[in-house]
């Protein structure tokens, strides 16, 4: 799957292309399936969830700049942002469920990510965060941890937790936008 | 500002991006935000989601789970809503009476999932009162006209009749610039109400900005025939599809139970 095809599914989207719809659909169910099922208590809520997630994708398709990140990364902070809007307002933090047993990344969603600049950056970028940083990136945002979980697992102030949050995130923010200074580290 | 001052809010400001990353802002966090853009003269992105949502799927790539399928049937409801909707100009295909919250989800418009307005500011900011104007200042209408003529992307979208009896048959428009921020009601028609017991109250909907409609204001009508209105958005809106009008409690609120009594879609 080649980069500029990817793009060109939600451009064609945003264009009013219906017969970019299937396409879209099927490269990205998966994916966003796994990621609604994250944040949802049983199916009937996710499949309530999902469908929010993909009737605003369709209404912010011509939101999405291709020179600011990767179709894949546009779409997962849209499905996150509304997610994350849903567990507010139902007033519950992020509770990770098991998806099942452990497998092999699909070979859709490793083809996917192989091609993806953004992610390929946020990889490289994430390998230079000092590993205190990485650890409260990672809870923070994959599983859904609060900072106070944080702060009582890793055994660190929680104030120094929101500061390592908050540049780590600066730190993969700017080498997404590619002007990172990745080499200047700053101490908590 | 000071230097020192200035330092302050960027920290402020970032700490605020980054906890919206992470777990999102409520209506006074979300507001805050606002507040300091404007001070700091910055222009909102989503930088920081984005490096949110790419470092999620990072790790989800490092992870040795699987992606599991979507149900077959979902995927082709999906697929079907999909081509329904992608097929129509989103703003063409707002009815003249919104769905509120239960109903958002089910019938396209996550926008009014829930009337949260970003609005918080019963307690925070000054409630307007359209009848008691700055004397000093221009008339609405006046700067209404100099918004028509000034503002070259100013447009105007007409409030929509309805079979409801006592407003259905309000007449006028809403004139709006994304470019000034800057906005006026026209309205014929909007029962005088008794700010003592209930008061008008402004939304508008740009699913860009919040998925919570934006309180435009609260405000009086204190006699028959047409007024004009500022709309004092508490948010930058760019890009909105709908303006509705609510009756709410004297001083409005942050969230609406509605219903909808006047709506302006755009682009109708």
């Amino acid at each position: 799957m080649a980069i500029s095809e990817t793009l060109t599914t939600l451009q064609r989207v945003a264009a009013g292309d219906q017969s970019a719809v299937r396409v879209f659909v099927e490269r990205y169910s998966a994916a966003l399936w796994s990621l609604t099922r994250k944040y949802c208590a049983d199916t009937a809520e996710a499949e309530d969830a999902v469908q929010d997630i993909f009737i605003e994708l369709w209404e912010k398709a011509d939101r999405f700049d291709p020179g600011k990140a990767s179709e894949y990364t546009f779409v997962t902070m849209i499905a996150r942002r509304r997610l994350i809007d849903r567990l507010r307002r139902k007033g519950r933090s992020l509770q990770t469920v098991s998806l099942g047993e452990s497998t092999e990344p699909t070979q859709t969603q490793a083809d996917t990510l192989e091609h993806d600049d953004t992610v390929r950056l946020a990889q490289q970028a994430l390998q230079k965060l000092p590993e205190s940083q990485q650890q409260v990136i990672r809870h923070s945002i994959y599983d859904g941890l609060t900072h106070s979980q944080i702060s009582e697992k890793l055994g660190l102030p929680l104030g120094t937790v929101k500061t390592h949050a908050r540049r780590g995130l600066m730190k993969l923010r700017d080498a997404i936008r590619g002007d990172a200074t990745m080499g200047s580290e700053v101490s908590a | 500002m000071s230097d020192q001052r200035r330092l302050q809010q960027e920290e402020q400001l970032l700490e605020l991006l980054a906890d919206q990353a992470q777990y999102g802002l409520d209506d006074a966090q979300t507001l805050e935000l606002s507040r300091l853009l404007d001070e700091l003269d910055q222009t909102p992105d989503d930088d920081m989601e984005l490096a949110a949502a790419a470092v999620y799927l990072a790790m989800d790539a490092e992870s040795d789970t699987s992606h599991e399928p979507m149900p077959a049937a979902l995927a082709d409801r999906l697929i079907a809503q999909g081509e329904s909707s992608v097929g129509s100009q989103a703003p063409a295909d707002i009815p003249a009476s919104l769905p509120f919250p239960d109903q958002a989800s089910r019938f396209g418009h996550p926008a009014w999932g829930w009337l949260a307005a970003a609005a918080m500011l019963a307690l925070t900011v000054a409630t307007w009162i359209a009848t008691t104007p700055d004397k000093s200042a221009p008339e609405p209408a006046a700067l209404r006209t100099a918004l028509i003529h000034d503002a070259p992307d100013t447009f105007q979208t007409p409030w929509t009749a309805s079979d409801d009896p006592v407003y259905g048959k309000v007449t006028g428009d809403v004139t709006w610039s994304d470019d000034r921020q800057e906005g006026y009601m026209r309205l014929a028609g909007l029962p005088v109400n008794d700010p003592s017991v209930e008061q008008y109250q402004l939304w508008i909907v740009d699913p860009d900005v919040d998925a919570n409609p934006v309180d435009g204001g609260v405000f009086d009508v204190t006699s028959d025939g047409e007024v004009i209105v500022p709309i004092q958005a508490k948010l930058r809106v760019d890009k909105p599809i709908v303006f509705a009008i609510t009756v709410e409690r004297p001083g409005g609120v942050v969230v609406s139970k509605g219903p909808l009594r006047v709506v302006a879609p755009v682009g109708t």
